[in-house]
C-alpha cells in the first residue's frame, strides 16, 4: 500500500521522468529515486507503463489506408441447396451481392447476402425482401426468393446483365438523352415507391441497374423505410455522397430527399462529377449542407441545368414535388432540346429557301414557352375477347389507349397555350370553381388568362393542406372540351387548332359531333375503352381473370367476389385503397394520382379504368347528340366498388368532379 | 476551417457565441470539428487491424456520428470551449462504443469472433498485459469504456489530450490550470487506463 506521502512523490517523480524525456534525456528511475531509493522498484513500473501507452500521445492516424482484408467467405458456396454463389459483382456498407447460379431453373440470378457482422437480426434483412415484394414494378429489380440456411439468410432477384449504372458511367459519359432515359426510368420506378409509403434512403449509381434491354432498374431497398416511420436515429443512412441536407441533420428523409440524390446522380452522369468539389468526408458534408448549387463549371448541358439545381436545391419545398415531376420535367427539357434543334435546321432551311427564291411551306413554329403534353401509350391488340353479353369490348383492330386518364398537368398546360383562343376561359368549364378537388388556378384577366395548378388547396378551403397532386386525374371536364384537347394533340399541340382535326366542332359546344375519319387521337370509343379495360390476359371466363374489378357489364356484384377473379379478398383489401375506393366499402375523399393502384389495372396495363374518375367515351349505339356516354367507377363511389362496368348517359356540358377523360390513338403500323 | 490547432481557445468561443446567437455556419463549423475528430480515430482504429475493415467502414461512423453530433448541438447549449471540447468528446466516445456494440452485442456475429487477446473480464477491467494499442474492436471498445470511468479530472485530460489532441499547453489553457497538472492527471489517467493499480502495487 502506497502511502500518500510517497504517492505525491511518485507522481512528481513521473512528471519529472518526462520532462528529461521531452529533452531527449531517458534518466533511469533509480537514478531520479536517489533521495527516496524505496520508490525506484514502483517508478519503473510506472515509466513501463508510460512507455507502453505511449500510442496514447499519437491521436491521430498513421499515413495511408489500412490493410486490405481479402473477405470472400461465400465463394462457392451453395445456398438452399440451389443457389451457388458465383461471383462477387458488389459490396455495400452492409451487404455483398453475388452472380450466382440457380441450379433448379438453371438460370443467372443475383443473390444478396449480409456481410458478417452488419446484421443486428435476419429480420431487418428479411424486411427489406417484404418491402421490395410489395412494390411491383417494372423498373424495381423484382425479388424471386428469400431464404434463411443456418445463419445466412439471403435475398434472390434478378440478375441484371447490365450491371450498375455507377460501371456504365466509370466505362465512359453516356449521351444527355441516354442519362435523361435511364433518370426517368429510375424517378418512375421511385415514384411508384413513394406512392406506396416507402423512401429508398440510398438512391446512388451503384443501385441503379441496367438490364438486357438497356433499362434502368432501381434496387437496394435496404435502408428504405417507409414512411410513417421516417425519422429518429438510425444507424447509418444512405451514402454521403448523395445525401441531402435534411438527412445529414438527422431530420426525417421524405420523397423529396431521394429526388435530391436523383439530382445528384443526375449531375455525376451528365458531368462525370459530384455536385461539390470536396473530397474528404467533413468538406462533403460541409459543401452538401451549406447547399451551394453546381457552380457554371460544372458543365452540365444547359437543357438539364435546370432541372438538375432545381433537384438539388437545399429547401426540399423548392425542388420537384414528386419523382414523377422531376421525370416530366426531364423528358420536357428533352423533348424541348429536340424541338429547338429542329426548329434551327428549320430556320435554316428557310433562311436557306428565301436566298433560293424557292417557296416553304409547312414550316410550324412552336412557341418556346410549349410544354409538350406527353402520353404514355398503350397498344391494345388484336383480336382481344370476344364481346360480352351486352355487346361490348368487340373491337377487330389495333389502336394505342392512355395507360393513365388526362391529368391536372397535362391539361393545365392545353388551357395555357390555347388560353388565346379560348378568351372567356370556356375551356375550363367548371374546374375553377370546384376547387375541393380540382387544382387549377386561372390568374389574370378575359382574354389574357394563364393558369396554374396548385400543388396544395388554397387556404379556407375545404381540403386546405391536402396535396392536391397535378398527377391527378382532370376533372370538371365537358365532353366538348375533352374532344378540343383531342383536337389539339391532332394538330400537334402548341398553335394546333382546337375546332377542327379528330371533331368538327368549330364552336359547338352541346351536341356530340361523330369522330373524323383521318383522326390521329381522340376520345375512345365505347367498345376502345371497354375492350382495354376489360381484356383478360389468360382468356374469357370466370377464374381467368387478373384485373381489378374489370368486370364485365353483364355481372353482379356477387360474380365478382368470386375467389381469382377480380382479386375481391383479403389480399387486395390490405391496400390502403382499391383504385381509391375506401378499405371497408368507404368512399374515399378525394382523388388519387393517376398510377397510384398497380393492382387495379387492366389486362393491356391501363390504370383506373375500374375507379378514380369516370371517362367520357363516345356511345355504343343510338344515344342522343346533346347525350355522352361515361364509363368506369369514381372516387366518391360507396359500394359495391367501383368498377369498370359502370356506365351512365350523361349531358355532355356536363362538368362534374367525377369525370374525366383518357385519349385514344390511331396505331400508325411501321413501314 | 478547421477548429483545432488554433493555438488559442478564443476563436472557439467566438465560434460557440455564434452559434448560441442562432449561427448555423458557426454550428457547422462546430459539428465540423467533432466529426474530423471522429474520423481520425476511427481511422486509427481501422489501420490497427485488418480484421476491422469488414465489420465497420469509417464513411458509415461518420454519417451516423454526424446525426449524434447534430442531435447533441441542438439539445445542449454549448456554455464555454471546455464544455465543447467534453461534450464532444463523450459523444465521440458513445458513437465508437455504440459502433463496436452492434458488432459484438450479443445479437452480433463478431461476439465468435476468434481473439488471441484476453477477454475483458479476464484482463480484470484493463486494457492488456501487453500494454500494446487496442488491436481489435473489443478491446477499442474496452479502453473507450474505461475513459468513461476515469476520475472526472482525469477524464476531461484524456479528452482533450486524445479525443481533441490539443497540445498539453493548449490542454492547460481550456482547463485553466498549469501544464505539470495536466500532465499529473495525464499520467494518472494512462497508469488507470493500464491497469496499473498505483495504490496497491507497492509492496
Amino acid at each position: 500500500m502506497i502511502n500518500p506521502h510517497d504517492k505525491e512523490l511518485l507522481a512528481e517523480l513521473l512528471v519529472e521522468w518526462e520532462e528529461f524525456c521531452e529533452r531527449g534525456q531517458e534518466v533511469p528511475a533509480v537514478e531520479l529515486c536517489k533521495e527516496h531509493p524505496h520508490l525506484a522498484e514502483e517508478l519503473a513500473r510506472r515509466i513501463a507503463v508510460m512507455k507502453a501507452t505511449e500510442w496514447l500521445n499519437n491521436p491521430d492516424p498513421p499515413e495511408g489506408d489500412p490493410p486490405a482484408v481479402a473477405t470472400q467467405p461465400f465463394q462457392g458456396r451453395m445456398l438452399a441447396g440451389r443457389y451457388r454463389l458465383d461471383d462477387l459483382i458488389a459490396e455495400g456498407g452492409f451487404a455483398q451481392v453475388w452472380r450466382a447460379y440457380d441450379t433448379e431453373l438453371q438460370r443467372i440470378v443475383a443473390v444478396k447476402v449480409p456481410k458478417p457482422g452488419r446484421l443486428e437480426t435476419s429480420d431487418s434483412f428479411m424486411a427489406e425482401a417484404r418491402r421490395v415484394a410489395r412494390l411491383k414494378h417494372p423498373g424495381i429489380v423484382p425479388v424471386h426468393d428469400v431464404g434463411i440456411e443456418g445463419d445466412q439468410c439471403f435475398i434472390v432477384s434478378e440478375f441484371a446483365e447490365g450491371g450498375s449504372l455507377a460501371g456504365q458511367v466509370s466505362r465512359g459519359r453516356p449521351s444527355p438523352a441516354q442519362v435523361v432515359n435511364w433518370m426517368c426510368e429510375v424517378a418512375d420506378a421511385l415514384e411508384h415507391a413513394h406512392l406506396h409509403g416507402v423512401i429508398h434512403r440510398d438512391i446512388k449509381p451503384a443501385n441503379i441497374l441496367i438490364d438486357h434491354h438497356g433499362r434502368a432498374l432501381l434496387a437496394d431497398f435496404g435502408i428504405a423505410q417507409s414512411a410513417q416511420k421516417a425519422g429518429g436515429f438510425a444507424p447509418s443512412l444512405g451514402t454521403l455522397r448523395y445525401m441531402s441536407p435534411e438527412q445529414l441533420e438527422g431530420r426525417s428523409s421524405t420523397p423529396e430527399s431521394d429526388i435530391y440524390s436523383l439530382g445528384v446522380v443526375l449531375h455525376e452522369c451528365l458531368t462525370g462529377k459530384l455536385p461539390y468539389t470536396a473530397t474528404d468526408p467533413t468538406g462533403l458534408r460541409r459543401e452538401i449542407i451549406a447547399g451551394s448549387p453546381p457552380g457554371s463549371g460544372s458543365r452540365l448541358p444547359p437543357h438539364l441545368a435546370g432541372v438538375c439545381r432545381t433537384a438539388l436545391s437545399r429547401s426540399p419545398d423548392k425542388r420537384q414535388t414528386s419523382a414523377a415531376h422531376f421525370a416530366a420535367a426531364l423528358r420536357r427539357a428533352e423533348e424541348n432540346r429536340r424541338r429547338h434543334g429542329a426548329r434551327r435546321v428549320a430556320l435554316l432551311l428557310a433562311t436557306l429557301s428565301a436566298l433560293l427564291g424557292v417557296g416553304w411551306y409547312g414550316l410550324r413554329f412552336i412557341p418556346a414557352e410549349t410544354q409538350p403534353v406527353e402520353i404514355e401509350w398503350v397498344p391494345v391488340g388484336h383480336p382481344g375477347n370476344p364481346a360480352d353479353a351486352n355487346g361490348f369490348g368487340s373491337v377487330a383492330y389495333e389502336y394505342l389507349i392512355g395507360r393513365h386518364e388526362i391529368t391536372i398537368e397535362q391539361y393545365c398546360a392545353f388551357l395555357n397555350q390555347v388560353a388565346a383562343r379560348d378568351p372567356y376561359g370556356l375551356y375550363s368549364d367548371s374546374m375553377l370553381t370546384d376547387a375541393s378537388v380540382l387544382a387549377i388556378v386561372r390568374l389574370g384577366t378575359d382574354g389574357k388568362y394563364t393558369y396554374k395548378v396548385l400543388d396544395e388547396a388554397p387556404a379556407g378551403h375545404i381540403n386546405a393542406g391536402v396535396k392536391l397532386k397535378p398527377h391527378r386525374p382532370i376533372v370538371c371536364v365537358s365532353w366538348a372540351s375533352a374532344a378540343r384537347f383531342c383536337n389539339w394533340l391532332h394538330n400537334g399541340q402548341g398553335n394546333g387548332s382546337t375546332e377542327t382535326g379528330a371533331y368538327a366542332l368549330n364552336g359547338v359546344r352541346d351536341r356530340r359531333v361523330p369522330r373524323e375519319k383521318d383522326a390521329r387521337f381522340f376520345l375512345p370509343t365505347e367498345d376502345e375503352w371497354y375492350k382495354a379495360a376489360y381484356y383478360d390476359v389468360a382468356g374469357a371466363g370466370i377464374g381467368a381473370a387478373y384485373w381489378q374489378f374489370g368486370t364485365r357489364s353483364n355481372e353482379s356484384p356477387e360474380v365478382w367476389k368470386l375467389p381469382g377473379y377480380a382479386r375481391w379478398d383479403a389480399e387486395s383489401l390490405e391496400l390502403p385503397n382499391i383504385a381509391n375506393w375506401g378499405v371497408g366499402g368507404g368512399a374515399c375523399d378525394t382523388l388519387a394520382p393517376v398510377h397510384l393502384f398497380p393492382n387495379a389495372v387492366s389486362g393491356y396495363g391501363c390504370h383506373c379504368m375500374s375507379g378514380n374518375v369516370a371517362e367520357w367515351v363516345e356511345p355504343k349505339g343510338d344515344v342522343d347528340a346533346r347525350e355522352g356516354i361515361v364509363r368506369g367507377g369514381f372516387w366518391w363511389e360507396g359500394a359495391p366498388p367501383p368498377n369498370s362496368a359502370y356506365r351512365v348517359q350523361q349531358a355532355i356540358q356536363t362538368a362534374n368532379c367525377d369525370i374525366g377523360f383518357r385519349v385514344a390513338a390511331k396505331r400508325v403500323s411501321a413501314k | 476551417m478547421a477548429v483545432r490547432g488554433t493555438g488559442t481557445d478564443t476563436e472557439i468561443q467566438g465560434l460557440i457565441d455564434r452559434a448560441n446567437a442562432g449561427d448555423a455556419a458557426s454550428k457547422e463549423m462546430l459539428l465540423d470539428h467533432a466529426c474530423d475528430r471522429l474520423l481520425r480515430l476511427t481511422r486509427k482504429m481501422f489501420h490497427g487491424s485488418g480484421n476491422l475493415r469488414r465489420w465497420e467502414q469509417t464513411d458509415d461512423i461518420f454519417q451516423s456520428s454526424m446525426l449524434r453530433f447534430h442531435k447533441a448541438l441542438e439539445q445542449t447549449k454549448v456554455e464555454s470551449v471546455r464544455h465543447f471540447f467534453n461534450l464532444a468528446a463523450l459523444q465521440i466516445r458513445r458513437e465508437l462504443i455504440d459502433t463496436a456494440r452492434r458488432h459484438f452485442g450479443p445479437e452480433g456475429i463478431g461476439t465468435n469472433h476468434h481473439t488471441d487477446r484476453q477477454a475483458p473480464d479476464e484482463a480484470g477491467g484493463s486494457l492488456h498485459a501487453a500494454a500494446d494499442e487496442p488491436e481489435d474492436l473489443a478491446q477499442w471498445t474496452q479502453f473507450h469504456t474505461l475513459v468513461d470511468s476515469l476520475p472526472a479530472d482525469e477524464r476531461e485530460v484524456v479528452n482533450l489530450l486524445f479525443y481533441e489532441a490539443l497540445p498539453q499547453q493548449e490542454a492547460a489553457q481550456v482547463l485553466g490550470v498549469n501544464v505539470r497538472t495536466v500532465k499529473r492527471r495525464w499520467q494518472a489517467a494512462r497508469l488507470k487506463l493500464h491497469g496499473h493499480d498505483h495504490d496497491q502495487s507497492t509492496r
